[in-house]
């Protein structure tokens, strides 16, 4: 690591070897998906992540959600939505993600990190964008939005009145993360 | 010897007079004396440190000494040039000189940089899954047929109260004389409806329980209030319509068609309720 790197990373906040944890309580993940109908949000608060930077500059981030934790406000589309992603064999939607940190590295951060996803069984890459905040306590808030192919993850989209739900499903990020002290 | 030195005449540029010693040029131009054996000894070492010099071939020729030798001289493809007095130790410096003054070809593309890889875990593996109900498949199944049989519960429901309407009218409304077309198509349409409803109510009663129960107002609460509502709507019309039928010729005949006709509109707006409940 080049020592403008390091300093870099200092300067917001981040050390080589530290690891974040998200405070689940103070995060959130939201669905989106739309029908003709309908559109329908969810949201589940029991999260677990953790972030970590590795001496050689690179972040690995690792988010992890229960499925069957999502409430959309009405409970039979809550179970049905259990249903079609068979909770049951797939209980969890996981995120992986890695990004290197440059010497443009800025505080606030913008930062570019691939990664994929992990839902219903199956593994899709993704290209998302984070904003990350120091806030006044130290820890970061993080946010990001991408969107997903049901499809592309073998979903057998729900459908109302014989019309099925689009394919497009946009996640929404929003985690506190604070640094963990094991 | 006469042989040896003449045959090291044009490397030495020395005729060695006959009788003496052999002399070699040494790469300083000092004469040192040797012995008869040493340009053989050179000669072995030329040959022994020729692959090392970069397999260069060392077969020397040198023109301004050209002359009348008693050794063939060839020139093989690729064959070196030397201008000038050399000895054989020059000779090997400059085919190794030679070799190093060769373009050098294009340097090898640098190897791209690997991405990243995601074969990591930072956190606790999770606890296995507990496996797919099969029971949650069979209630999709009863559900999705619920939801088809629903909307054509919906339309026979509309139907038999529309022509309900028009068989009230025909019989009660007006000074003309009942037609009595309306009579049967009503009483078709309202066996169907009471058929239809009782199996979609089936459907949803035997659909196995969803994986958690949630307390709450929702839409399927909504639903579940309305269709309740008409079902009980439902079994009074279908009593209060055969009793009406059997008052034929009775005064209170009308009153009674009246009431089986309100709570026929009734009936639809439960409906109505309950299937918006779940589309909209």
């Amino acid at each position: 690591m080049t020592p403008s790197l390091l300093a870099l990373l200092l300067a917001s906040g981040l050390s080589p070897g530290e690891t974040l944890a998200v405070d689940p309580a103070a995060s959130a993940l939201r669905y989106h998906v739309v029908h003709k109908l309908h559109r329908v949000d969810g949201e589940t608060r029991s999260i677990e992540g953790r972030a970590a930077v590795k001496p050689d500059g690179t972040l690995q981030a690792m988010v992890r959600a229960a499925v069957a934790s999502f409430r959309s406000g009405e409970s039979n589309r809550d179970a049905h939505m259990e249903e079609t992603l068979e909770t049951g064999r797939f209980p969890f939607v996981t995120f992986r993600g890695v990004a290197r940190l440059g010497p443009d590295l800025q505080v606030p951060l913008s930062l570019a990190m691939d990664g994929e996803v992990e839902l219903h069984g199956t593994r899709r890459p993704v290209h998302v964008t984070l904003a990350a905040e120091r806030q006044p306590d130290g820890a970061f808030r993080v946010r990001t939005s991408f969107e997903v192919s049901l499809d592309a993850f073998g979903i057998d989209r729900p459908s109302l009145l014989f019309v099925k739900i689009e394919d497009a499903c946009r996640i929404d990020v929003d985690l506190l993360l604070r640094e963990e002290h094991r | 010897m006469t042989s040896v030195a003449s045959a090291w005449a044009p490397v030495v540029n020395l005729r060695p007079r006959r009788g003496s010693r052999a002399y070699s040029v040494t790469s300083s131009g000092i004469l040192s004396p040797m012995s008869r054996e040493l340009p053989l000894l050179v000669l072995c070492a030329a040959a022994i440190l020729a692959p090392s010099a970069g397999r260069a071939d060392l077969r020397l020729l040198d023109s301004e000494l050209a002359g009348p030798s008693p050794l063939p001289v060839v020139l093989a493809p690729g064959t070196m040039r030397l201008r000038g007095p050399v000895s054989p130790d020059r000779a090997l410096l400059a085919a190794a000189d030679d070799e190093s003054q060769k373009p050098a070809g294009p340097p090898a593309p640098s190897a791209p940089t690997p991405a990243p890889s995601l074969d990591f875990d930072l956190l606790a593996p999770p606890p296995p899954p507990p496996g797919q109900d099969p029971a949650l498949a069979r209630r999709r199944t009863l559900l999705d047929w619920h939801q088809g049989l629903g909307i054509g519960l919906f339309g026979l429901t509309l139907a038999t109260t529309v022509v309900g309407q028009l068989n009230y009218d025909d019989r009660f409304v007006g000074s003309r004389p009942s037609t009595g077309n309306y009579l049967a198509p009503h009483a078709v349409l309202a066996t169907s409806t009471l058929v239809a409803f009782a199996a979609t109510g089936m459907l949803a009663l035997l659909a196995p329980a969803p994986p958690v129960r949630r307390d709450g107002f929702d839409r399927i609460t909504l639903h579940k209030i309305a269709m309740f509502t008409a079902a009980a709507g439902m079994a009074a019309e279908g009593a209060l319509g055969l009793w009406t039928q059997r008052r034929e010729g009775y005064l209170n005949q009308e009153s009674l068609a009246r009431a089986h006709l309100v709570l026929g509109y009734v009936v639809l707006a439960a409906v109505t309720t309950g299937v918006a409940a779940i589309v909209f």
